[in-house]
This record gives C-alpha cells, structure tokens and sequence, in this order.
C-alpha cells in the first residue's frame, strides 16, 4: 500500500460505515414504534372529554351549568409533554 | 399525564365540570374576548402575569368568570381537594350565576379572533401525531429507559415518558409527494417539508418545551423520496428516509440519526398515512429541558397519522407559534 492510497482506503471505510449505520431494519422500526406507542394507562386522559377551545368550554358551562376546569401551561398541556 | 390517569379524578372532571386545555403562550397574549376573559379570571389569583410572565396552572371557573379554585401543583390529592372545594363554592352560588343557561355567552365572529396568538386546524392540513421517547439500546435492538439513570432524581419531568406533539402538514404537500413518485424516481423530499420535520420534530421534548433547531443547525439533511411496489394493489407506498445530523454550534447539544417509513394511500382512499421512525442518539438539553441523559442516547421520534376526528388530535404543533417560520422552515 503506497502512502497516497491510504486515504481512499479510509474514506471507502468511512463510506461503507456509514451506509450501515443509516439502515433502520424492519425489526428495529417495529420495535421502536411499539416503544414509542402510548399505552392506555399511558394516556389516561384521553378519557376526558377535552375541548381545546377556552370560548366553546364557556358556552359549555354556561349552557349546561357546569363549572369550567382549565388546564393552562406553557406548551399545550394534551400536546406538549 | 399521571393525575389524569387516576380514575377518580377523571370521572369528577367528566361529570361535574367542563374540562378544556390551552396553551398559555398563546392564552395571556391574544388582544381579543377569549384573551381578556381569560386574563380576567388568571387576575383573581396568584398568577397575575405581571410583565408577561405565565399564566399557567389548573383553574376551575364559572361561564360568567368568577374564579372558584386555582393550583399549580402535580399532587393527585391536592388537584383532588381543589377540584371538591371548587364545587362546593359553585353550589354556594345564586341560580342566576350557575344555573343551566342562566349565563349567555356571545358568540365571536371568526375574524374578531387574534390570529397572530390563534392556531386553527384547517380543512387542507394533516394532523400527524409525532410521539418521542429516550429509549436504551438492547443488543441490536431498543429497550425503555425505565430508570432514570442520570439527572436530578426530583425533576418533574424525569424524561421517561412518552412526549406527544403534532406534526402539520398542507395536502398540497402530500400531493406534491404524489406527483414526484410518479416519476418512478428517487426525489428529495420537498424541502420546506423536510426542513419543518428537522427543525421543529426532531427535538428531546421529554422533559418539556424543546430548543427548536435554527436553519444553520442542520448540518445534514438528506431526506428522499422511494416509490415502492405495493403490497395491496390499488395502493400507493413511497418510502420517505434519510440521515439527519442536528447540532448546535457550541456542540452541546445535538441529534444525529436516520428516518425510514412510508406515506400509503390506501387503494380507494385519498386518506394519507405516515407512518416513520427517527432513531438516532442525542445529547444535551435546551433552557426549559433541564436533566437531559449524560452523553450521547438513543432518542426516537414515531410519526403516524393522528384521527383529525378526534378534539385532541387536533392541538397546533409546538413548533408553530411562529407560524411562517413553520410553514416556511427553509427560509
């Protein structure tokens, strides 16, 4: 092996390495949509009926005589964390 | 999530109160009648939003506006306790103030509403839901972290848990896809799109609001576009893939990995289905994400089509308060 060639040696090394890594195998995307899923218990609050609009909740209450409960955070609260 | 899981609050909420939940970002700046009304109501308890601080926080409240319980608090019990001691007062009032229709509440014409502090799904855009969690690498596979292995043990948001946001995209987008798989080509995904799924997806949001990536940010990006052969003829099946490598300037915080999934239109459907993986290690944390994993761990990012039917599938992305830099995330 001459001095020159050893960059492109290491460049093809590179290249192969890198073509494995950016495979996701049908194994692991299943797996990792599995993980990433919410459970039930998970999304217990999905139980709730939300609304999502603080004016349409107002008309709510007002017409069914009800309270309001308003879950107010930085980030939406049902769409953030 | 862990109050709302516990049964008996979830069945008070359902059947005693009307249960509503905003972004307060948007809530304490909107110039408009949900805007004041809601400032109004903030402006009974502690949290005055003195110079434009936040608002946030559990508030229960009659149609009329009179504030009947607040806390801020993620204990079940004292949520629990609020919540009683909320209807209690709401029993105490006079029928005009509590009453079934005893309170009229105007309606508000759609251009009356503050547009530059309201997101509102519209008819030609596509909910996606896009759910992220840190994940621990097992073999050549993935595992939960179900430990927090590193970090302050008292952080509310320990990272654990699965962090769900809304990825929005236009159907002209969708068929713009269509249109370059006919080619039978491999296409780049169009870009604005691509850039939007980078930006302000590909984000740890485990622990809180996220740093969103700047343009400069991404310094690979190579997302494509693959026509498949269908499984089920009729059907249409484009895999979407490619590397990405996210990183600030000062290295301390970044995202490197790979997308691969596919959009399908059903034969007999125009319904898009996205269904991809990003999976990839990320490091570092943002402002409002403190306690990130030491190092460099595997983060993944689930993208799948959300119902649209559904009231909470249809919360804006995080990403987009500024909505222009959303649609248009490469400019």
């Amino acid at each position: 092996m001459t001095f020159r060639s050893v960059p492109l040696v290491v460049l093809i090394l590179v290249v192969v390495s890198f073509s494995t890594q950016a495979e996701i195998t049908k194994a692991q995307f299943e797996q990792i949509s599995r993980l990433c899923h919410p459970s039930d218990s998970d999304e217990g609050w999905r139980g709730i009926e939300w609304e999502i609009d603080l004016w349409a909740a107002r008309g709510r209450a007002a017409r069914e005589g009800k309270p309001v409960f308003l879950w107010e955070m930085d980030g939406h609260p049902l769409g953030c964390t | 999530m862990s109050v709302f899981s516990r049964p008996d609050i979830r069945k008070i909420l359902q059947e005693r109160f009307i249960v509503v939940a905003a972004d307060d970002w948007y809530q304490r700046r909107r110039d408009d009648d949900v805007g004041r009304f809601f400032r109004a109501v903030a402006d009974q308890g502690p949290r005055k939003g003195r110079n434009g601080s936040t608002r946030q926080g559990r508030y229960v409240f009659t149609a009329s506006g009179k504030l009947l319980g607040y806390n801020n608090n993620r204990d079940p019990d004292r949520i629990m306790k609020m919540l009683e001691e909320s209807l209690e007062a709401f029993s105490d009032l006079p029928e005009d103030d509590r009453g079934a229709g005893a309170v009229k509440v105007p309606q508000i014409p759609p251009t009356a509403h503050d547009s530059r502090y309201q997101r509102v799904l519209e008819p030609d855009t596509l909910p996606v839901k896009v759910y992220t969690r840190g994940l621990k690498k097992n073999g050549g596979g993935y595992d939960l972290c179900d430990q927090l292995e590193t970090g302050p043990k008292d952080l509310r948001h320990t990272g654990l848990d699965i962090a769900v946001d809304h990825l929005w995209i236009r159907h002209s987008e969708v068929e713009e896809i269509l249109q370059l798989a006919k080619t039978g080509k491999e296409n780049a995904l169009p870009i604005d799109l691509s850039m939007r799924i980078a930006r302000y997806h590909l984000v740890d949001n485990t622990r809180g609001e996220p740093s969103h990536w700047r343009s400069k940010e991404v310094r690979v990006l190579d997302l494509r576009l693959t026509p498949c052969t269908p499984e089920t003829p009729g059907e249409q099946v484009i895999r979407i893939h490619g590397p990405f490598h996210l990183e600030t300037k000062n290295k301390q915080r970044g995202y490197r990995g790979d997308i691969d999934g596919t959009l399908t239109i059903p034969s007999g459907t125009d319904q898009p289905l996205f269904h991809m993986v990003a999976i990839g290690n990320h490091w570092g944390e943002g402002p409002y994400t403190p306690g990130a994993r030491v190092g460099k761990t595997p983060l993944a990012v689930v993208f799948a089509v959300a119902a649209r039917s559904q009231t909470v599938d249809r919360i804006p992305p995080q990403g987009i308060r500024w909505a222009n830099g959303y649609w248009n995330a490469a400019n």
